[in-house]
């Protein structure tokens, strides 16, 4: 009776628990067959890894304010506002770097975004109208990330345009073509590439490999 | 006495957080705002010290305060463009694609 008993139980478990066992072998069977698991193994690189000026400790020659901004002061580096509790795509504060300068006129930084991507943060090196402008901009996650990005600036009531950017990882050099046709290669430094130029640049290729990039798109 | 000293500190910290939180807030100017390729739209004049454009859509959408210089984004990506300090001027945003889109913007 007792053995009877211990028998029924026995397959009411396994009439209850069989098909939930068969149901998760096929479900992991087509997570691993789909990718999923591999997925898992192979996660893409971050920031720091594909940025080695991320992990650049020479001075930032940037101030970092999280102050309500005052008048201006004459500053002898750029300021840079960081908002508490900002929520939008801006810079990190904590990862911003300094970027080897290519262009004596021009100072720029890499930073990770505060939603993944990467940031390129660009200002003259000389006050311009009496203030000291720097402009920012962030891919917004870290799907392109290493594709780097860039800024451009355009001077007030002047022809001269300045721009910077993180080259695509693995880039050695940036090959520029302006609207009349000529052409500049900027050698990549520590990730950054900058120039100033009173022609107007309208592409960018990044060698050995890398696509053509129209500035203003497509 | 004690208590007293307690409660000036108290609403002084309290006075200077919403000093600190009126002085840092973002005044939208522009929302949704059409733009068309090679167009500038301009905001009020204000004293201010910082622009902020997000593109509304896929054009690539610039952030100038006039008299200090554009700053103009590889992709429909935002820019924040930071003066440094205060000056009295005019935020505003151009079209830099070549096809009509939208943007909103903040300044402070």
């Amino acid at each position: 009776m007792n053995h009877s008993r211990r028998s029924r139980r026995r397959r009411w478990c396994l009439s209850l628990f069989a098909p939930t066992l068969v149901s998760a072998s096929a479900l992991a069977y087509v997570a691993i067959s789909s990718g999923a698991g591999a997925a898992v193994a192979a996660s893409p690189p971050t920031a720091a890894a594909l940025y080695p000026a991320l992990g650049d400790t020479a001075p930032l020659g940037l101030t970092l304010s999280s102050l309500a901004p005052g008048p201006q002061e004459g500053a002898q580096q750029p300021i840079w506002h960081t908002p508490p509790g900002a929520e939008d795509n801006r810079p990190a504060p904590q990862t911003i770097r300094r970027l080897p300068s290519t262009d004596p006129r021009l100072e720029s930084w890499i930073a990770e975004s505060t939603t993944g991507g990467i940031c390129l943060l660009l200002a003259p090196a000389r006050p311009v109208n009496g203030a000291r402008p720097i402009g920012a901009t962030c891919t917004a996650s870290a799907e392109h990330l290493r594709e780097g990005t860039y800024l451009t600036y355009q001077y007030p009531e002047s022809n001269e345009v300045a721009i910077a950017g993180v080259a695509p990882a693995g880039a050695t050099a940036i090959d520029v073509t302006f609207a009349d046709g000529t052409t500049q290669a900027l050698p990549v430094v520590g990730d950054g590439w900058s120039l100033q130029s009173s022609r107007v640049p309208v592409s960018l290729t990044a060698s050995p490999e890398g696509s053509t990039t129209q500035i203003g798109g497509e | 006495m004690r208590a007293r000293l307690v409660t000036t500190l108290t609403l002084a910290a309290a006075i200077l957080a919403l000093a600190a939180a009126s002085a840092q807030a973002w005044v939208n100017w522009a929302y949704k705002h059409g733009i068309r390729s090679g167009e500038s739209v301009y905001g009020p004049r204000v004293v201010l010290a910082e622009n902020l454009v997000e593109p509304q859509g896929v054009g690539i959408i610039c952030a100038g305060i006039r008299g200090y210089g554009l700053y103009c984004p590889p992709s429909a990506e935002s820019v924040i463009f930071f003066a440094g300090g205060l000056v009295t001027s005019e935020p505003y945003a151009h079209d830099h694609s070549s096809f009509t889109s939208g943007f909103s913007a903040w300044w402070q």
